[in-house]
């Protein structure tokens, strides 16, 4: 139990006997886990903005006409079968003339004698998932309704932002494991000069009888300290960037950047400690005979 | 004690040492004398097993070379003291901390290596210089704080690699005499030294080197 205690007691009295060091690594860490954090939250918001934009897509289905009110729901029943069918509202004649009336403000009988315009549907897609949205099957099997007469719906728009969306997917998660790599790479090399400075230390300790593990533990628990410490510093850093860009925002657009603080906290810290302590721990085994 | 036999051991760059056939035994005091690059650091390593013989077999305290694994290497380390002309001290912990680093490792509880510190410093005329640091003893102080250090976990060998390197004359007479009441008491010394006239005449075993071979 002393031995336990002391060596414990070496990794924390290590920080402050090297506080430069101390601060270079834990410096690191918080650097480069911002950078990370801030891609986890980026990634999360676009799936938040696609997300938004996907609630506005709309397929507009004219049905023909001389089809009755059963024959109509039992179409809308089954476009709501359709996958990738969020959700459908049917506009029946009476309903669109209702809807001329508030739009132009005239009776359409009173124009041209008669109600022409046809009964609709408006089909919602499905808005959640990170896999491009295909529109197209959704369209054949429209089409292949004996009830419907004409599709309306912004295929160009609608390609367009899924496909930018999901070349920014693939491009954040490019970053998102690049900034990783970068801070596995930064970490671990900080984590590495700091230990090449005191390798006599180690030696010294190996002389002396210490066994491997003995040498290793303060330098587990200085790691596990650094990246525990800098990581907390990047999700406080990152909690107030967020709640002042909030802020910003609100004022220009009704966007709220979403985030959770505990999750972002204990991912960024469970990062941060991984990285320290295999690092410490490659790092002393390549100075321990 | 310490038994070398038929001991080869040669650097990839050069020297080293070859056959070398040496017993040691219990609480005896050798000299190791020979020049600079002789292979008395080598001996001292071969014999502590920082190196392992490439050729021949060496015997420590019932320690054997030849299937020596790392594992065992520390309890080999706890048996045995070592100093060395560069003190090889801990620059960033005190002078209380660096000598019950020892015991630390033995795993001995917190007030009995409070008890054995403070005796040790008495010992080695070190208790004022308790909260020093290293760089703010002198070589004699460094020197005694490293063999202090060495015999604290009252080891079965004492080896010094050219001890008195870094000291004036009248402090390595000091350190000798030092090492002659600590061989008394029972320690068996290995002491690697190209000084000649420090040592002669006191009336241990010398042993010479010469290019990597023990001539007597």
């Amino acid at each position: 139990m002393d031995k336990f205690s002391f060596l414990i007691a070496e990794g924390f009295k290590n920080i402050f006997r090297h506080k430069l060091t101390s601060f270079a690594t834990i410096f690191s860490v918080f650097l480069t886990l911002s950078i990370v954090g801030f891609l986890i939250l980026a990634n999360q918001n676009t799936n938040k903005i696609i997300e938004y934009l996907r609630a506005k897509y709309k397929i507009e289905v004219f049905f023909k006409e001389g089809f009755t009110d059963d024959e109509l729901n039992n179409a809308i029943n089954q476009i709501g079968s359709i996958k990738g069918v969020r959700s459908t509202t049917l506009i029946s004649k009476k309903d669109a003339e209702k809807i001329f009336k508030s739009q132009f403000g005239e009776d359409i009988f009173d124009l041209v004698g008669f109600n022409p315009l046809p009964a609709s549907c408006v089909v919602n897609v499905e808005k959640d998932g990170i896999e491009k949205l295909e529109i197209m099957p959704i369209i054949k099997r429209l089409e292949m309704l004996p009830v419907v007469d004409e599709i309306k719906y912004q295929s160009g728009l609608i390609s367009r932002i899924e496909s930018y969306y999901q070349r920014f997917s693939q491009i954040a998660i490019l970053c998102f494991i690049l900034s990783l790599a970068i801070s596995i790479f930064v970490i671990s090399n900080t984590i590495r000069l700091t230990i090449f400075s005191r390798k006599n230390l180690i030696v010294s300790f190996q002389l002396i009888g210490a066994t491997r593990s003995f040498v290793r533990f303060p330098f587990i628990v200085e790691g596990l300290f650094h990246g525990f410490f800098g990581s907390m510093l990047s999700a406080i850093a990152l909690y107030f960037l967020i709640d002042y860009g909030n802020t910003v925002i609100d004022d220009i657009i009704s966007f709220k950047i979403n985030f959770d603080p505990y999750l972002l906290s204990a991912t960024l810290i469970f990062i941060g400690i991984m990285i320290s302590t295999i690092g410490s721990i490659r790092a002393t085994s390549k100075y321990i005979k | 004690m310490i038994h070398l036999d038929n001991v080869s051991y040669t650097f990839k760059k050069g020297g080293g040492v070859t056959n070398v056939n040496l017993d040691i035994n219990e609480s005896e005091f050798v000299f190791m004398i020979g020049p600079t690059g002789s292979g008395k650091t080598t001996m001292l390593r071969l014999i502590y097993m920082d190196i392992l013989p490439q050729v021949g077999n060496i015997v420590v305290n019932k320690f054997t070379s030849s299937g020596m694994k790392s594992k065992k290497l520390p309890r080999l380390r706890q048996k045995i003291g070592m100093v060395f002309q560069n003190y090889l001290l801990m620059n960033d912990r005190d002078l209380f901390e660096n000598i019950a680093l020892p015991l630390h490792v033995l795993g001995f509880p917190k007030r009995q290596i409070t008890e054995l510190v403070e005796k040790s410093l008495d010992e080695f005329g070190l208790s004022n210089k308790v909260n020093h640091y290293p760089h703010e003893l002198s070589g004699g102080e460094q020197q005694r704080a490293c063999v202090a250090r060495a015999m604290i976990k009252d080891p079965d060998i004492l080896l010094a690699d050219e001890p008195t390197g870094n000291l004036d004359p009248v402090t390595s007479f000091e350190l000798i005499k030092i090492f002659e009441k600590i061989n008394k008491a029972g320690t068996t010394i290995l002491m690697a030294s190209h000084n000649y006239n420090l040592i002669k005449g006191r009336g241990h075993r010398i042993i010479e080197i010469q290019n990597g071979s023990v001539r007597s």
